[in-house]
Parts: C-alpha cells; structure tokens; sequence
C-alpha cells in the first residue's frame, strides 16, 4: 500500500513534475516510513518513464503544430494554443493569485507567442521556449503590478466622478432605479383617488392641507385614500423586490 | 482584457500568414561579422589615415596594421579580442531566441579575461615605463573619432539582429551585445590606431551603454506613470 498524504498517494505526490524532480533529490525515501525501499522505487521509476514518455509525446506533438503554425497552418495553430492553455495558466497563477488577473497575463502571453512565433526553432523542444515567453510576461505583469500598486489608495467608499446623481448611485439606487417602471405600473393598477393622493402626497411632496386644496378631497379621505394605497403597493412591489 | 481566452485564440489563428524563422545564431552571428567587420575596418582605416597623418606622419595605418599582424603579442592580443567578440556576439544572439540554453552566456569568459589580463599588462608596463606622474586614465579626444568610427558599425548591425529577436533577458543580452560590438570596434582600433585605446573603447561603449539604459528605464518609468 503506498502512503497517503494528503489525500493524495506518494506516487501520485511524487510524479508531479514540479515535485518529481525535489523527490528523486530526496532519493524517493522521503515517504517511506519503514516500507521495502526497492519495491517503492520501482513504482516510481515506473511512473516516471510514463510521465517522461507522455511529456516528451506531448512536445513533439506541440513541436510539429508550431512547425505547422509557421508555415501559415491556422487550425495547428488553434490546437496548439488551447493545448498549451493549461500550462501557461499553470505558470503565471504560481506568481499571480487573482484569477481576473492570471487570465488578463494569460492572453499577453498568448498574444507575445503569437507576435514572437518566428523566434521558434523546430529543430529545439517547445516548452522551454513557451516557458521562457510566459515567465517573461509574468514577470512584466508583476512589475506592473507593483508599480501600479505604490501608486493606488484601498477606500472603502468610491469617491464621486461627476456631478451628475446618475453617476454616483450605488448599486442599491441602482435596484431602485430599476424598480421605477414597477412602481410605475403598479400606481396605474390604483384607484384614482389613491393614484392623486400618492401623487401629491409622495411624489410632489405636498402637505396635506396643500393636497386638500389641489384635489378638493378632505384631509381625511387623502389619509384615508394614502393608507389605502401604500397598501396595495406594498403588495405589488414588495414580492418583486425580494426576487 | 474584454475578449475571452477562446475568442482570442480564434481570432489569433484566423488568417494566419507564414513567417519566416530565426535563423541559428551561429548563422546571425556570421551575418553579424561579415557586415560590420569589413566596415568596422574601412571606417578605422579611413580616420585613422585623417586623423592621424599629421601626427605620425611617418607612419601610415595600413602600415601599422602590417606591422601589428607580425608581432606575436599583438597578435595573441587580436585573437583575444576577436574570441571575445565572437562568443559575446553568439551569446548575445541565443539570449534573443526563448528557449535556447543560457550556457552561451558563459562563453566569453575566458577570451574577455584574457584580453582584460592583456589590457592590464600594457597598462602596468606603461605605468612603469613613463612613471606616476605621467600615467593618467583621462579620456583623450583624439581617439574619440577611431573610437566611434570602429564601434558604430558592429553596435548597429547587432542592434538590428537583436530586434529580429525577442529579448527574454534584456540585461544579459545588452550586456552581452554591448561586450560583442566593442569587441569587434576594438580589432580594427587596435590594427590601425597607434596607442592601444582599447581600453577606452570599452570604456565608451559602457558610458554609453549605460546612458541609454538610464533614459530607457526613465522613460518606461514615465510612461507607466502617465499611462
């Protein structure tokens, strides 16, 4: 039985590409805890040869396309950058841990690939020459970075922009906002009484003696008619809200 | 980025034109040598024949350079030279192709060790011959014209074989491109121009080397900031 560590085998552990190289340093003992060191070894030997075949299958493969892509192939071209995808995202999510980030330096690299083709020489392997390009951006991205952060202020509130209400409402306003053509439908669903009563109590602001006199309705009934109609809108617009 | 990963590959790989590949370095290289040598020379020859015919008057630089190719040490000292100059350049070219192994830039180290051990020799028997009190490393002008004469050819071609490259390691390689295009300035100064200025050479090629870098960082620096 091999050891578990993690969740993970020791083989499995070991025979990652990064982390093969720091075991077979280690001389593949490292997780052994008292098992017979030949058999394990054997395992990972094994394991290795089919890492290492699989691996250098793969370059060849890569290899070919890029030959293809410099000779004007579009489709190779195409196989070979979403092949290569998971790797480059492999290497520039070691540096950068934001995602949004990693797939904005993903596409520089991809884009440095595409202008630096003509850099590529069949006769070598093509992941040290990928590798090379995606550290390089990486590590231009980074400085980016850095630099752009001496220079940014963390606030908690977005200072205003423009004058303009519109272009400093919250995402709250902007809820509101969006409910307006609801409420404006709901208000047409009201009686009329109630309709000119939320009207001029609410939208025009008026006092209820001023709405008295605008409407010719008595202080009561506006009462009344408001009670009624915030009500029914309530009703309507409440359930709409929550969604 | 607005664009999607996907969509980018896809519209990377649309109508994709053939392109037309690096050559080894040890081609560029040759490229390299067979433009800017002959000039380098010509150049030096040239201005050495203005510059200096009022001065030695006796002496002429094509008459120099056959004296200079029969004495042992110069000699020693021009394959010193020319070693280095061909290994920084080979350097320098594989540093612009990702993926080809960085053990080229250790190449010139031997040759431009000797020819710094050389330089150091002529300095310290100079030294001794005319004295403390005469000895000075103080730029002379005089040399300037062979000095720009000789240098501009190599720094320029390499200049041009270098942007054909991607620069994945931009200091080593100037570095390295910088060592190559003295180097091969200072084979044709040393054959035509009558003291060893070789060392001023390299002297120049560094002021001037670093200059450009200083306005180079200031100038992304700036636009960083005002980007």
């Amino acid at each position: 039985m091999v050891p578990d560590i993690g969740g993970k085998s020791a083989i499995g552990f070991v025979c990652r590409p990064s982390l093969f190289r720091w075991g077979t340093r280690l001389g593949y003992t490292v997780f052994l805890s008292g098992r017979p060191k030949a058999q394990f070894n054997k395992k990972v030997c094994i394991a290795k040869m089919i890492n290492e075949t699989e691996r250098a299958q793969q370059d060849r493969q890569w290899s070919e396309w890029m030959f293809q892509a410099q000779e004007g192939d579009g489709a190779a071209y195409q196989n070979l950058l979403m092949a290569v995808l998971p790797l480059v995202r492999a290497i520039v999510s070691k540096r950068i841990a934001d995602p949004d980030k990693t797939e904005d330096i993903v596409q520089e690299v991809l884009m440095s690939v595409h202008k630096n083709r003509h850099t590529y020489d069949p006769s070598l392997p093509f992941r040290p020459w990928l590798s090379t390009i995606t550290q390089r951006r990486t590590i231009d991205a980074l400085r980016k970075i850095y630099r752009q952060g001496e220079r940014e202020t963390l606030v908690d509130e977005y200072p205003e922009t423009f004058l303009a209400d519109e272009t400093n409402m919250s995402p709250e306003d902007d809820l509101v906002f969006a409910l307006g053509d609801d409420l404006n439908r709901a208000l047409d669903t009201l009686p009329a009484g109630q309709r000119t009563a939320v009207e001029l109590l609410k939208l025009r602001e008026m006092s209820l003696k001023e709405a008295s006199e605008a409407s010719g309705m008595s202080v009561a009934a506006l009462k009344v008619a408001m009670h009624r109609a915030l009500k029914s809108l309530r009703a309507e617009m409440v359930p709409k809200a929550e969604l | 980025m607005n664009i999607s990963t996907n969509d980018l590959i896809a519209s990377l790989s649309e109508d994709l034109p053939p392109v037309q590949r690096l050559a080894h370095p040890a081609k560029r290289l040759a490229k390299w040598v067979l433009l800017a040598f002959p000039v380098s020379l010509l150049l030096g020859a040239l201005v050495e024949q203005q510059s200096f015919s009022l001065v030695f008057v006796e002496r002429q630089s094509f008459a120099l350079a056959a004296e200079r190719l029969t004495e042992t040490r110069s000699l020693l000292e021009l394959a010193a030279i020319l070693m280095t100059a061909l290994t920084a350049g080979y350097a320098a070219l594989c540093g612009v192709q990702p993926g080809r192994s960085t053990k080229a830039w250790m190449l010139p180290i031997l040759p431009f060790t000797a020819w710094l051990l050389m330089i150091g020799e002529s300095c310290f028997a100079l030294f001794q011959q005319i004295g403390p009190e005469q000895f000075s490393f103080a730029p002379h002008w005089t040399c300037y014209p062979s000095v720009v004469a000789t240098g501009a050819a190599p720094a320029l071609v390499m200049v041009i074989l270098l942007k054909r490259g991607m620069l994945a390691s931009p200091t080593v390689t100037v570095g390295l491109a910088v060592l190559a295009a003295s180097a091969l300035g200072a084979v044709g100064l040393r054959l035509f121009h009558p003291p060893d200025a070789t060392a001023m050479l390299l002297m120049w090629q560094l002021i001037a080397t670093l200059t450009l870098y200083g306005f180079a960082t200031l100038g992304s620096a700036m636009k960083s900031r005002f980007a």
